[in-house]
């Protein structure tokens, strides 16, 4: 699994972005990542989820798994509560 | 028992508060102004509340009075959090409550004695803020009814900056001026608008409240507010937008500071922080050009503009044509002022195609 991770916005308007591939990870981040993915219904989001107020972080998730590719653009104030511990995640690695 | 009627009043007692209560609803502008005060003395001396109650809504919009409440998410995410000042109220055990309160009254006051606006709506709204947003939150925001305010993690910004930083609390208020008055969209060009009233409201305060006339003035946004390990000394400089900041981990500053330079992206909603820096520097041009203290003049101008001319999908040669012509109306066609602004949009591009 590949995870390109983008985040922008916010007071600062700093822009960062991570890369987090499943095969440098080990095995029990990685389980724990995969575990993640799976419970945050990730591929059946909308492509872009848009949010309300001034100032919020904007967030580009694409997950590449098991032949499956999606690309989703989500605003701080409208992640999907389900979607909250893998972006948790990402943005603690 | 004497009552001076002119607004350096003394205490009555022989006259009964109705009199005063009529004079607040029906009299000039003066006599309302003069009766008001008389009763909120009164009441602060009595301790009574019931004349007030019938009347609140007349003195909050005669008087400019300010209703704040702080709230502290404890380091949780669930808005607003627990009440923990309210107006009035003496301060409290926490810097960050202090800080966002007393630095919402600047902000507050700012406009009202300037621009005569009562609170972000000019109807007297409540000021909300929330501090403690978070675990090492490296952010504030508006989330279209409240302030918002992270401590910051003290690797990227100092602990505590974003809520001892008046230009950041004085941009969040503005946004929400912004979402009363134009509505500019948060994305595009109307969003580096929006961006940059923010940050242009937020040198006048902190100029107004460090009685700064426009030479004197940094001209930065944030200074101060990163960790020490980070190379930058602010976030944003509106003199010379792309130069704040130029470290390994954050990166270099991307603010643009002409039309040549606009960054066509997709992030941060279409780069609204980043180009922001075109208009942020017009602003700081024509405050400079003009001299004195940014608010007479230069500050004018750009607060009737997002006041009554500009639109949710105003671009920058709007914003430009706009603050021209409105600089004409207020201060005389071909004046200085109007010159003034008008050099300072071409000194950044115009007309931005």
């Amino acid at each position: 699994m590949r995870i390109d991770f983008k985040r922008s916005g916010g007071f600062a308007g700093l822009r960062m972005s991570k890369t987090i591939d499943t095969n440098s990870l080990n095995p029990d981040e990685s389980k724990r990542v995969i575990n993640l993915v799976e419970s945050s219904g990730f591929f059946d989001l909308s492509p872009t989820i848009s949010g309300t107020g001034a100032d919020r972080y904007r967030y580009h998730l694409t997950i590449d798994w098991d032949g499956r590719k999606h690309s989703v653009q989500i605003d701080e104030s409208a992640i999907p509560p389900k979607l909250v511990p893998l972006i948790e995640w990402i943005e603690r690695k | 028992m004497s009552i001076l009627v002119d607004g350096t009043l003394a205490v009555p007692g022989i006259i009964p508060p109705f009199i005063f209560e009529k004079a607040a609803k029906k009299g000039s502008e003066k006599q309302k102004d003069a009766a008001l005060k008389t009763l909120m003395i009164s009441e602060t001396l009595r301790g009574q509340r019931q004349i007030l109650g019938k009347i609140a809504p007349a003195i909050a919009l005669a008087l400019g009075e300010k209703q704040r409440s702080i709230y502290d998410t404890r380091n949780r995410k669930v808005l607003p959090g627990k009440l923990v000042l309210n107006e009035g109220q003496a301060p409290v055990n926490d810097l960050a409550a202090n800080q966002a309160y007393n630095y919402a009254g600047n902000t507050y006051d700012f406009y009202f004695n300037l621009f005569k606006r009562n609170s972000l709506d000019n109807n007297g709204m409540r000021m909300i803020s929330t501090v403690h947003f978070a675990k090492g939150y490296d952010n504030a925001f508006w989330t279209g009814r409240q302030m918002v305010y992270g401590d910051g993690s003290g690797s990227l910004f100092k602990v505590g900056s974003f809520t001892s930083s008046l230009d950041v609390i004085a941009h969040e208020m503005t946004h929400g001026v912004t979402d009363y008055t134009s509505g500019l969209n948060y994305q595009y060009q109307s969003g580096a608008l929006n961006e940059s009233f923010s940050d242009v409201i937020g040198i006048m305060v902190k100029q107004y409240v460090l009685n700064l006339t426009v030479d004197k003035s940094d001209w930065l946004i944030g200074p101060g507010m990163w960790a020490d390990s980070i190379n930058g000394v602010a976030i944003r400089s509106m003199k010379d937008p792309g130069t704040a900041y130029n470290d390994p981990v954050i990166g270099k500053d991307p603010q643009p500071g002409h039309w040549n330079d606009y960054l066509e992206t997709e992030d941060d909603e279409g780069g609204v922080h980043i180009n922001s820096g075109i208009p942020n520097r017009a602003f700081y041009l024509a405050a400079v050009a003009l001299g004195g203290y940014s608010w007479e003049k230069a500050g004018k101008i750009w607060y009737i503009t997002l006041k009554d001319i500009l639109k949710p999908d105003s671009q920058f040669k709007d914003a430009a044509d706009a603050t021209i012509s409105v600089a004409g109306n207020l201060f005389g066609a071909n004046g200085v002022e109007q010159n003034a602004v008008r050099n300072a949009w071409n000194a950044v591009g115009y007309p931005f195609s």
